[in-house]
């Protein structure tokens, strides 16, 4: 057990290392944006940004204002998924002054993954971005994420997810620094290994063509996922855009943080454990190695070590070790070394150092917030595998979830 | 040299009713010269007199030195008892320097102002060809009246106009990109299971609802899927849109616009302030 939480403790931050420096010895380092491109290099595809959302009546005409006019080819569709406030009308209100944008409702609602299957009806785009209604994107963002699509390998870009209400209070700031490292820095490493599994349904772009071969988003919760991975299944490529930038609320109360993450969770043991396990299954024509690898990265990371670590942390509270005080300081001291290293190499990949440097503050109580996640994960990911939760989850209404497949 | 008198206008001066200057008529007022071709030449104010009037003929007087050229149009006013000034058009036949030296003129109520004048209400009329409100006499003319006092301006109604020609449109749903009427709303399927959405057709099969991407067949609806109203579409542009707009397209010159763009015209009418001549011509 212990030699598990040697490879786990320090994996991230060892292997950013690595990264960093492959990227700096082989002049990779500083990476490129699309600020650095010429105007006439710059891929520029026809994009549609579809906002899918429920009751989001407050929020939504912010996030259209930090997406209109960003782009040249750009058309917005605004999904209102059968909302009891008026986000229709606050959309319809700034669509008549706004070129470009359709607003359509649905008659009750459906789950994000209709809204978006049904934004794709009445788009011709060659590219679908979808961003959260609660979020709002970076002035080039929408620029950046296209870049990577200019290579038609790829499928999907995820791109950089970042908390709007960092000072908030302490527990929206923790997370705010582990978007930092988990989302703009982790994303960039799993791109170097060709792992990149998720284009968060915040702000994530897919190929519309692709999107259409694999008939469109299944039934969530977790629905960004599971279209990137099936798209991977699909032979497409999914990458990172890490200057692509999005900014979204975090949860600002421990047991909405910790709802959220049971979802996330769920979501990824559903997916690459039930779902998507054939992705392992050598003897399938499209199996792919980086689709293996992904999988083996999730199955060991987010349940061998996570059980390994209750089991050593079940060990302590059996048979306390006599020195346990200094060997939590020892762990707590190693583990804050580590993640000063990953703080590093997000600040020397950063395009805003003064905000990442900000951000990375609260790095004192961060082994503390691990150890919240490790909870959070811990429950999760058993009710997921043993009691599919993530069918019980409110996020997709009850008439779909008790219809769809329950893998 | 004065011009002489036709023996039909000495006829007529041998008419039932005449008088001598100054008149136990109302004065007169206002004095219009109206040219043949009804641009106004000149306004007078002086003092004159009704002297005759009988079913042919109206003669008046005047204390001035103006000549009044034959065939011209005088269009005179008189001070009713309501204290409003009426008015009444002659076609000059004569004029000629009486005794007294004073002007008189003779002439016959004729002339458009006089067609203008013997109308209650000129309203305007929608005209056939261009689809545009018009007068029936010349708006230059009965503003130029309006200006004079001898019509007055009647608010009548308020109406849609072309912005583009000043047309009369007609209003309908259309497409908010080309004002089209051609357009149909799309019907979508949302099954559940699968989440997929489609147009109604791509479930259809020989009768059946099957689902296009998961190929369940037989869905049942409100168990395994909803109908959704989509978008609008046109047929004429292919766009699409959430809901048709009300579009204008004008009669006249077809341009189509969408309604709030529509110019708000107000319909005015010209109201003669007449002057019943005859009423002075002594009972038979």
């Amino acid at each position: 057990m212990g030699g598990l939480l040697l490879v786990d403790g320090p994996r991230y931050a060892l292997s950013k290392a690595v990264m960093f420096l492959w990227d700096a010895l082989t002049g990779n380092w500083p990476l490129k944006s699309v600020q650095d491109q010429e105007i006439e290099d710059r891929y520029e595809p026809s994009v549609c940004v579809v906002l899918a959302g429920y009751n989001e009546a407050e929020t939504v005409e912010a996030t259209l204002t930090s997406i209109w006019g960003t782009y040249p080819r750009l058309e917005i569709i605004v999904i209102d998924d059968g909302s009891e406030d008026d986000m229709h009308c606050v959309a319809q209100n700034f669509a008549q002054d706004h070129a470009g944008i359709l607003v359509l409702r649905k008659p009750q609602r459906g789950g994000k993954s209709s809204c978006i299957n049904f934004a794709l009806k009445y788009t011709e785009a060659e590219i679908v971005v979808v961003v959260d209604t609660d979020s709002h994107l970076a002035p080039d963002a929408l620029w950046e994420i296209v870049q990577p699509l200019a290579d038609p390998q790829v499928g999907a870009v995820s791109a950089t997810v970042l908390a709007r209400n960092t000072t908030t209070n302490l527990i929206t700031w923790l997370q705010a620094e582990e978007y930092l490292h988990s989302i703009f820095v982790g994303r960039m490493l799993a791109e170097r290994l060709g792992i990149v599994s998720v284009a968060s349904g915040a702000f994530g772009a897919f190929r519309r063509e692709a999107v259409q071969r694999v008939g469109g988003w299944d039934v969530g919760p977790g629905e960004d996922g599971d279209i990137t991975l099936r798209l991977r299944k699909m032979g497409y490529d999914a990458v990172f855009a890490p200057y692509a930038e999005c900014f979204t609320n975090v949860p600002e109360s421990w047991p909405a943080l910790f709802r959220q993450r049971r979802r996330w969770n769920r979501g990824t043991i559903r997916y690459k454990c039930r779902k998507h396990v054939d992705m392992a299954f050598f003897w399938y024509p499209n199996f792919r190695f980086s689709n293996l690898l992904l999988l083996l990265n999730v199955w060991f990371f987010n349940i061998v070590c996570l059980y390994g670590f209750w089991i050593y942390v079940l060990g302590w509270l059996i048979a306390p070790p006599d020195d346990l005080f200094f060997f939590l300081w020892t762990t707590y001291v190693a583990y804050l070394m580590f993640h000063v290293l990953q703080v590093a190499v997000a600040l020397a990949y950063s395009r805003n150092l003064r905000r990442d440097a900000a951000t990375s503050v609260v790095l004192p109580f961060v082994p503390i917030y691990q150890l919240f996640r490790k909870c959070a994960r811990l429950i999760s990911v058993t009710e997921e595998l043993f009691f599919r939760r993530s069918f019980d989850d409110n996020y997709v209404p009850w008439h779909v979830r008790e219809a769809t497949w329950h893998w | 040299m004065m011009p002489r008198r036709t023996p039909a206008e000495e006829q007529a001066a041998s008419s039932p009713v005449r008088r001598d200057s100054p008149s136990t008529f109302p004065p007169l007022s206002d004095i219009l010269v109206f040219q043949k071709d009804e641009v106004l030449a000149r306004v007078a104010k002086v003092r004159g007199w009704l002297v005759e009037v009988s079913s042919r003929d109206i003669e008046l007087e005047f204390q001035t030195s103006v000549r009044f050229p034959e065939d011209d149009h005088l269009v005179f006013g008189m001070d009713a008892l309501n204290g409003e000034t009426q008015y009444a058009e002659i076609n000059i036949d004569n004029f000629y320097r009486s005794s007294s030296g004073k002007v008189r003129v003779v002439g016959h109520s004729a002339g458009v102002v006089q067609d203008i004048l013997n109308q209650p209400l000129h309203a305007p009329y929608l005209c056939p060809k261009t689809h545009t409100f018009r007068f029936a006499h010349p708006e230059s003319l009965l503003r130029q009246l309006c200006g004079l006092g001898i019509v007055e301006e009647a608010f009548l109604d308020r109406v849609e106009v072309c912005p583009n020609c000043s047309g009369l449109p007609t209003f309908r749903p259309g497409c908010q990109h080309c004002g089209s009427p051609r357009t149909t709303l799309d019907r979508l399927i949302h099954h559940f299971a699968c989440g997929y959405v489609g147009f109604v057709s791509e479930f259809e099969d020989a009768g059946r609802i099957i689902c296009p991407k998961c190929r369940t067949k037989d869905l049942v609806v409100g168990a395994d899927f909803e109908y959704i109203d989509g978008a609008h579409r046109c047929f004429d542009c292919a766009q699409h849109f959430e809901k048709p707009e009300r579009i204008g397209h004008c009669l006249g010159c077809d341009f189509r616009f969408p309604a709030q763009q529509a110019d708000l015209h107000d319909l005015m009418g010209f109201r003669p302030k007449r002057l019943d001549i005859l009423a002075f011509s002594p009972a038979s």
